[in-house]
């Protein structure tokens, strides 16, 4: 057992997944022709326990996951948006583990730098005008960050497959009872995953809450994956390639968004899994700056 | 709108540089020193030599070369020397001792009857697996040489955990930890009866425990106590 002067430790096979936790944007409306929607932020995660296939917690190694990203969505058409999402820099580590009765290093600590998986989205919007807006969308994982990498194969800033994700978002927006403008989003998606992971179905919903001549938005999200357990287990998997397979989740996150003068805000959330099998317990959080392009 | 852009850029980059140093981690790995008698046998042939070999482990289950001082409770029927060396006397029976000189010392005892013939112990060690994490791993363990072939066999109730990558069995000393154990092997069998043959360098007495541990990620799954 590991003693308490320090947390245990974590990971980094679960971290990627707890990556989209804050990804998905836009819900189902689409950006109109010309406008956009830019984002520059940092969004890291540390952890040293996780979910089990059990879905109990344990212990592990203290692992990190960082990501400086960009994050776009560009009106190509009225109907027609295109969404980007680039980790342009990811760094994951993993802790030095030493006895704590030799003071002796048992396991020296690693790090990686690169690029992380990106993704590439098309969002249609179904129902422009109407009171309930509805957007279908096909996003594309492209695996550009490391699958397999350190010096024990065991650090990871992508998954190293291309997935496919359909998902359709309905959106409405609404004044509360107080007259406080707010919107309410949900969603529904298959995920096709390739390289023996297990395909996922995926459900969400968020509602967010404007206040100060709506500058301010505060959201409540919260995302569920289930697997389809029709890949490969991750211990059966003979290559040199270590990942987690059948990752599940139920996660909750607050993001809140403040809209300075002009087109520029600024972002921030945390957001982590209450429930989950295969996947950090710790929660992941973000910051940046955000350009409306309108 | 310059200032935005290189305010947020700059804790991007001090966001992303300070936490994200390696940190460090303890692990509390002690187990409690001692030493141990590596070839015990049950009998030994009247007017024969017995060579007794015994091992210390530290505090975090690593060998070490140390002092040992041997004894015998009856030297009128096994008489022993400073360096294990045993002469079986007359019929009798006897412990034999062995002592580190530490204050107080580490001690392991076997307790020999002379006969006709040398009769080792039973070469076989058995246990059972336990999880000491959330994952699963269950089942009966036989440590025991088939000829000169010393084997380590997994019985029909073994069962594991299969989502784990890098699952790896070992044999150690020291079940919190792989560092300084005997790599066996990566795990591949997850259901059932399955063995793993063993390099002639590793003794039926070497190790006390067997481990399943997800050695990339440093998670320990189980283990199993041997015995004798």
């Amino acid at each position: 057992m590991m003693s308490n002067k320090l947390p245990k430790t974590i990971a980094t096979f679960l971290a990627l997944v707890a990556c989209t936790l804050l990804l998905h944007a836009g819900g189902g409306w689409p950006q109109k022709k010309g406008e956009g929607y830019f984002k520059l932020y940092e969004w890291w995660v540390v952890a040293d326990q996780h979910y089990t296939d059990r879905g109990l917690l344990d212990p592990n190694v203290t692992t990190g996951l960082y990501n400086t990203s960009i994050y776009a969505e560009y009106g190509m058409t009225s109907r027609l948006t295109l969404v980007g999402h680039i980790p342009f820099f990811s760094r994951a580590t993993v802790n030095n583990v030493v006895s704590s009765t030799s003071g002796e290093t048992l396991v020296r600590g690693d790090a990686i730098n690169s690029v992380g998986d990106a993704s590439f989205a098309l969002k249609y919007g179904l129902t422009p005008g109407r009171r309930i807006s509805v957007a279908p969308s096909l996003t594309l994982g492209l695996p550009i960050g490391i699958s397999s990498g350190g010096r024990d194969n065991n650090l990871q800033t992508g998954d190293g497959e291309f997935n496919q994700l359909i998902q359709v978002d309905a959106g409405m927006g609404f004044l509360n009872s107080s007259k406080v403008p707010m919107y309410a989003n949900i969603y529904v998606g298959f995920n096709n995953r390739t390289q023996g992971y297990s395909d996922e179905i995926r459900l969400g919903g968020e509602v967010g809450a404007m206040f100060m001549e709506r500058r301010l938005t505060a959201v409540l999200r919260s995302d569920v994956v289930q697997s389809l357990y029709n890949g490969i287990a991750s211990g059966r998997v003979t290559s040199t390639s270590t990942f987690a397979n059948n990752t599940e989740y139920v996660s909750v996150g607050l993001e809140i968004n403040y809209r300075l003068k002009g087109r520029w805000g600024v972002s921030a959330g945390m957001a982590g899994a209450v429930a989950g099998k295969v996947i950090l317990a710790a929660p992941s959080y973000q910051a940046g700056l955000f350009f409306v392009l309108d | 709108m310059q200032k935005y852009i290189s305010l947020t850029i700059l804790c991007c980059i001090i966001s992303a540089l300070l936490p994200s140093c390696i940190g460090t981690d303890y692990l509390d790995d002690f187990v409690q020193p001692g030493v141990r008698i590596t070839n015990p046998p049950d009998t030994i042939k009247i007017g024969t030599n017995y060579a007794f070999e015994a091992a210390y482990y530290n505090g975090v289950g690593i060998a070490e070369t140390t002092s040992l001082i041997w004894s015998s409770s009856d030297s009128n029927v096994i008489s022993i020397n400073e360096d294990g060396l045993s002469f079986a006397e007359n019929y009798g029976e006897a412990t034999i001792t062995v002592s580190t000189t530490d204050t107080p010392p580490y001690t392991a005892q076997k307790h020999v009857v002379i006969g006709d013939t040398t009769v080792l112990q039973p070469l076989i060690r058995t246990g059972t697996l336990i999880s000491t994490s959330s994952y699963a791993l269950e089942g009966d363990v036989i440590l025991h040489y088939v000829g000169s072939q010393l084997v380590l066999e997994l019985d029909d109730n073994y069962h594991t955990s299969d989502n784990l990558p890098g699952l790896y069995v070992y044999l150690t000393n020291n079940p919190s930890t792989n560092a300084g154990a005997f790599e066996i092997g990566p795990v591949e069998v997850f259901d059932g009866s399955h063995s793993y043959n063993l390099p002639e360098s590793v003794q039926l007495f070497d190790y006390s425990h067997v481990l399943y541990y997800c050695a990339p990620f440093n998670v320990k799954v189980g283990e199993c106590e041997l015995q004798p």
